[in-house]
């Protein structure tokens, strides 16, 4: 599953950045923003991608100075050395293994609320659970195609849902666009940037990619789609809801979508955009899940990732049982960005500072020695 | 639902117990000890689980 001969394109690479990083959007995270960014929300998310797109050009610089040829893995170990290397990896592997816990849980819980409203919840975590494993099952080429013929679904749902909103448009409740002012709007931008930390996955598959610079250009097209589409919707959100009513809602995505009328005859279309969001947030659990696996065979020298499927699976469904309710989720979603912005901006930044000290050094001792002499 | 979960859980556990043993047969001392604390790690959550819902 994780070892065999599978290749990436272009395309499946930009499809995988954007189902990536817009799962969170779909769930509590829009109403999270608007709550922190105010009208100002549309300008949080776009500094967030530029922190995106700062993290991914700092490890391509690195990929350049160290001409590593291997995954971040791979990186990771030749700049640090064995064992902080596999400190770095593990921390990374723990912090997407809680990513998908979260994931799962917001998920089940916004299937029970808005589709299936006498399902049991665990047995909606553990649906989502299993058939994200049987999607990881059929490997990283499986996966990222059922990504590629997804991917403009999606996009066009999204655009779908602004456009036919507009008859609840304000256009006045998105101003004063300062919103609390450039203070909080550059603390939000810096502070929310791991809203897309699983842009390094375009690093963690680097192998699979033809060349460095198709996995660089992934990275790029695929952050600025999926920013665009952020800012689409955050600020159709705030044009319908006012700042005030948009910041509070559990399920922003859901409420949007119930809004749509269309005609008498052709109404309640909402139905079928909960199963683009279900069928996105299947599709994120399954890259979460997969990333888990295969960082988790790496660091241990595993061959075949069959084995801790299953276990993974059942330890990440039996986490995302853990929150006692959906408020503890939301507010444990809330801690573990602000957390992961620490490694967001640390890991590539400790590289780099090693990687440059080092070759400053050689320099210095290659200069000095001839005079030593 | 609840005895399905518990007995799933337990096969789980225990195949991978048992994969982790054949790979300390297989030189793989690593792999073989994280899967072994992946394993009882994921059977005391699910003890918690089962306890607490």
């Amino acid at each position: 599953m994780i070892y065999k001969q599978e290749t990436l394109g272009l395309k499946e690479g930009i499809a995988m950045v954007l189902i990536a990083t817009m799962a969170r959007i779909t769930v509590t995270s829009m109403a999270g923003i608007v709550s922190k960014g105010f009208q100002a929300s549309w300008l949080t998310v776009l500094l967030n991608g530029f922190a995106a797109v700062f993290f991914l050009v700092i490890l391509y610089r690195l990929y350049k100075m160290t001409g590593c040829k291997g995954d971040l893995h791979h990186l990771v170990q030749q700049v640090l050395g064995k064992i902080l290397g596999f400190c770095i990896t593990f921390l990374l592997l723990i912090n997407i293994l809680a990513n998908t816990a979260l994931l799962l849980r917001q998920y089940g819980e916004n299937t029970v609320a808005t589709a299936m409203p006498h399902l049991d919840l665990e047995v909606s975590i553990w649906l989502y659970a299993i058939v994200s494993a049987v999607i990881v099952h059929f490997g990283l080429g499986g996966l990222s195609r059922a990504i590629r013929l997804f991917m403009p679904i999606t996009v066009v749902g999204f655009i779908i849902i602004g456009i036919y909103l507009y008859p609840f448009y304000i256009p006045y409740r998105i101003f004063p666009w300062q919103g609390l002012g450039w203070q909080s709007i550059l603390s939000n931008g810096i502070t929310g940037a791991s809203y897309n930390f699983l842009i390094l996955l375009v690093f963690i598959f680097l192998p699979y990619f033809p060349r460095i610079e198709t996995a660089f250009a992934a990275g790029i097209k695929g952050i600025a789609l999926s920013v665009t589409l952020k800012i689409f919707l955050v600020t159709s959100y705030i044009m319908t809801f006012g700042v005030e009513a948009a910041s509070e809602s559990l399920m922003p995505f859901y409420e949007m979508a119930r809004l749509i009328y269309l005609s008498r005859y052709f109404q309640n279309i909402e139905a079928i955009l909960i199963l683009l969001w279900l069928i996105l947030g299947l599709l994120a659990i399954a890259i979460n899940l997969y990333i888990v696996i295969y960082l988790f065979c790496r660091i241990f020298k595993l061959e075949d990732g069959r084995v801790v499927l299953l276990l993974m699976t059942l330890c990440v469904g039996t986490l995302a049982t853990v929150p006692r309710d959906f408020g503890e989720a939301v507010m444990l979603d809330q801690r573990y960005v602000i957390q992961t912005d620490f490694l967001f901006y640390g890991i590539p930044l400790l590289l780099f500072m090693v990687q440059v000290i080092r070759q400053f050094y050689s320099k210095f001792n290659k200069n000095k020695s001839p005079s030593c002499r | 639902m609840r005895l399905a979960y518990m007995i799933l859980s337990a096969f789980v556990i225990v195949y991978s117990l048992t994969y982790a043993w054949w790979l300390k047969k297989h030189q793989n001392l690593m792999g073989s000890i994280a899967i072994a604390v992946l394993s009882v790690l994921t059977a005391f959550l699910v003890v918690y689980h089962l306890r607490t819902s």
